[in-house]
């Protein structure tokens, strides 16, 4: 509460500050525009002239000027901004390798040090966990200072947009926000990293893993296992209950606060590294009920024709491998034989055939197989046991 | 501080968690179901005329495809998708298959062929055979050539390639039949020798019908024949070669009877019954020193013999427990163990082309059956049920029997029946008169 009304405090004499210097500066401004357009009175129509003629080669003097500035510091200004985004998505494969290339020694050196580059995979935890609200006012506040720079200048265009850019550099950033007082400093790292909003949109799925947060429970033994070990590897008993919950209120809130966001940034880095394959990767889910399973059994039955097979065929027992789509249809391709017992080869690859034959026939449209546990189904091994079709 | 531990919990915790992100998603491992029960039913097949050529091949494209379709449907494994539904029309043998047309109408197979003539008069005919679903060609295709007299004998071996390649097992539709003619009342029937294709076609008669003639029996390579006849007055054993139609009677003493013989697998020798007084035992004679080994010696009466595949083993029928029962013992004589052990009466044991089965006769409550059952005797199967069925006949895969079906009463007439040894499609061979004993040959070369 103290640190709250000291700050509320600064802020509001920063703020009164700000407002009688800022609109000391600001009226001395209008109104040195309006007298030098009275000291322009003195002669009317050369005044009109000149200002014709003075406004047509300012604008072209001006142009060129700025452009030719733009772009010499162009080539240094744009690879940053350039190699920024580059690590920022790809920051989980290669999170050392395009720092040094883009940055200069510069940027390798305080990056690695400081915060920039941890802040992309290690500081958007962080930053999600504690205060999400106080990222928020940190992002605004970075953008107001970029703002006033176009204002300067008006007409150049393309000025301020490399400024901002400038800014965002690392180093350059880091300079500014030192300067500038220590609030600004603080919100200056946690707002270094816009990729913030993308944890921002992982915090707004939270309640959605607290809904279903029973899953988790229920079916990974494994993930308070492994949260269990690896926290009692970092020698933190508490974090090793989250899933736990007859302990004290407080605790249970903030274990459970710790869990999800461990769960969230389990997922969010799984799906991070992962990359495009991330829609594999569902989570496996309860695994099939039996009347799932039957519901397949039969499909497949319904098209086991074994009218036609051999008797050295309807003497062997085979393992059928198949992948499959998400759909439910079969990869045709994927069919393959994995074992047989009690025929020939020639038996074997008969019975295969046929076997074959009934997956992809009768999956053709796709089996009726619940998408949600496609990680259960994803490989299916049938065998194929034709003794209860013998002849009798 | 409560904040900063839990946030600190909660980062390595995140962490760790991120280091086992993977196992959060590992597979499960395959979903493994057993599939136990199917269906039994044809397979649908498209089998679109082939396509000639040459002009002059025009019928025998047609004719030819027609009796690949006979074949392959009278198997009673396969159906034939009627041309009206087709998609796609095959008038290009060596066009693209579109798979997705004859999937469309549930075709599981299809074969296409073509037919052309060369200025000589001689047949070629070129196929293949594609499973639609795997969208693959079943084997590389082949090419026949012949004359245009050997026409079905052409058609015959495509389908037994189409039918081998479906189901994994050889096929029979190019062999022959020996069998009895029957002509005339039951009470004055006229009975002569004839050989046909195995659907019926191209009948010839091999003896006339001045003597009874009865259990013919076709050496392994079909171009001989061993048969018993009246004529010399008492049965007797013949040999007839069926190129030139010219018989020999097996060098037995005159005046002992002799029936049921049977080829050895090689060839080389014949196993028969031979009666001396009122005693019947099984006999082998080699026939090309005509040197003959007395196989069985009992009071009883042991007939029908039948060697296994490989020559090691013959399987006959005896009464010398009481009632006729089948019995196995070594090719050469020695103890004979008995396999059946139903009830009723076994006689006419014949062993599987493939030496997995054995068929019989049985005679049980008034009804005659033909069966199965395995080599121990075991797992028998009664396949059919009549007034009379007897004289099974193995095909050359295995597959089917052919046996004499014999109806009820005073205008009953004899028949030939085939059924799979599933027991189902029980079909007449058709036949231009009443017919019996069938024998079926091997696969013609």
């Amino acid at each position: 509460m103290n640190a709250g009304q000291y700050i509320s405090g600064a802020g509001h004499i920063g703020l009164i500050a700000y407002v009688l210097f800022g609109g000391l500066f600001l009226h001395p401004e209008e109104p040195s525009d309006v007298s030098v357009q009275e000291v322009a009175l003195i002669s009317e129509s050369e005044y009109a002239a000149l200002v014709a003629q003075s406004t047509a080669p300012d604008t072209y003097e001006v142009a060129p000027e700025m452009r030719a500035p733009e772009t010499e510091s162009a080539p240094e200004v744009s690879q940053p901004a350039e190699t920024k985004p580059s690590p920022s998505t790809p920051e989980t494969p290669p999170p050392t390798a395009p720092e040094p290339k883009p940055v200069t020694p510069e940027a390798v050196t305080p990056p690695v040090e400081v915060q920039p580059t941890p802040p992309s995979p290690q500081a958007e935890p962080e930053i999600s966990l504690e205060d999400p609200g106080a990222g928020l006012p940190d992002i605004p506040d970075r953008k107001p200072t970029p703002r006033p720079v176009p204002r300067i200048a008006d007409q150049v265009v393309t000025a301020p947009e490399p400024q901002p850019e400038i800014s965002d550099a690392p180093v350059e950033a880091a300079n500014e926000e030192s300067e500038s007082p220590e609030v600004v400093e603080e919100k200056v790292e946690e707002a270094a990293p816009q990729e913030t909003t993308t944890e921002i949109v992982t915090e707004a799925e939270k309640p959605s893993g607290m809904s279903t947060s029973p899953r988790p429970k229920s079916r990974p033994a494994n993930l308070a296992a492994q949260a269990a070990a690896a926290e009692k590897a970092q020698e933190t008993p508490k974090p090793a209950t989250p899933m736990a919950e007859p302990e004290a209120e407080p605790k249970q809130d903030s274990s459970d606060a710790v869990a999800e966001a461990a769960a969230a940034a389990a997922a969010a880095l799984a799906a991070e590294s992962v990359g495009s394959p991330a829609a594999p990767e569902r989570p496996v889910g309860p695994p099939l009920t039996a009347g799932e399973r039957e519901g397949m059994r039969v499909a497949v039955s319904q098209c086991w024709n074994v009218g036609a097979m051999s008797t050295d065929a309807m003497r062997t027992v085979i393992t059928v491998s198949v992948a499959m789509n998400e759909d439910g249809t079969p990869q045709g391709g994927s069919i393959k034989l994995l074992s047989h017992t009690g025929g020939t080869e020639a038996g074997a690859t008969a019975a295969f055939e046929v076997a074959r034959r009934a997956i992809i026939r009768c999956g053709a449209k796709g089996f009726p197989l619940p998408v949600e546990k496609y990680a259960h189904w994803r490989n299916i091994e049938m065998t194929f046991d034709p003794e209860q079709m013998r002849f009798k | 501080m409560k904040r900063l531990t839990a946030f600190a919990c909660a980062a390595v915790a995140a962490l760790s968690l991120g280091s086992t992100a993977p196992a959060l998603a590992q597979d499960p491992g395959p979903l493994k179901l057993d599939i136990t029960r199917g269906v039994i039913e044809p397979l649908p097949l498209a089998l679109p005329d082939f396509v000639a050529e040459t002009p002059q091949a025009a019928d025998y494209a047609r004719q030819i495809s027609e009796v690949i379709a006979a074949d392959l449907v009278g198997t009673g494994l396969f159906r034939e998708i009627p041309s009206s539904a087709y998609i796609s029309q095959v008038t290009n043998f060596g066009a693209a298959v579109q798979y997705a047309d004859w999937k469309a109408i549930n075709a599981q197979g299809l074969v296409t062929g073509a037919v052309s003539m060369d200025s000589a008069g001689n047949l070629s005919v070129k196929f293949r055979v594609f499973d639609v679903y795997a969208e693959a060609p079943l084997g590389s295709g082949l090419q026949l050539g012949g004359s245009t007299t050997s026409w079905r004998r052409i058609a015959h071996k495509v389908a037994d390639v189409v039918y081998s390649r479906i189901t994994g097992e050889g096929g029979y539709f190019d062999s022959r039949v020996v069998f009895v003619s029957q002509t005339g009342p039951k009470n004055d029937r006229k009975k002569r020798l004839g050989v046909m294709d195995y659907d019926g076609a191209g009948l010839q008669y091999l003896t006339d019908d001045h003597y009874i003639v009865f259990a013919p029996r076709f050496s392994p390579t079909g171009d001989r024949v061993l048969y018993t006849s009246y004529e010399t007055g008492t049965p007797q054993i013949m040999m007839l070669d069926v190129g030139t139609v010219t018989r020999t009677r097996l060098p037995v003493p005159a005046e002992s009877v002799t029936f049921a013989p049977r080829f050895s697998p090689d060839g080389r020798s014949i196993v028969y019954s031979m009666s001396t007084g009122s005693n019947t035992d099984l006999y082998r004679m080699d026939i090309a020193s005509s040197q003959i080994t007395r196989l069985t010696n009992t009071p009883a009466i042991e007939t029908a013999p039948s060697f296994s595949p490989d020559g090691t083993q013959i399987v006959f029928e005896s009464d010398r427990s009481g009632t006729q029962q089948l019995y196995i013992m070594p090719a050469g004589g020695g103890e004979a163990r008995r396999i059946s052990s139903g009830i009723g009466r076994y006689g006419t044991p014949v062993w599987s082309p493939r030496g997995d089965l054995i068929a019989f006769t049985k005679q049980n409550q008034g009804r005659f059956h033909i069966g199965v059952m395995r080599t121990d005797g075991s797992e028998e199967r009664l396949l059919t049920a009549s007034f009379l069925d007897e004289g099974p006949s193995w095909a050359p895969n295995g597959r089917v029997i052919m046996f004499t079906r014999e109806s009820q009463g005073t205008g009953g007439e004899s028949a030939l029946y085939t059924v799979d040894i599933s027991g189902r499609n029980l079909k007449r061979v058709p036949t231009t008169a009443g017919a019996s004993d069938p024998a079926w040959s091997p696969l013609l070369k």
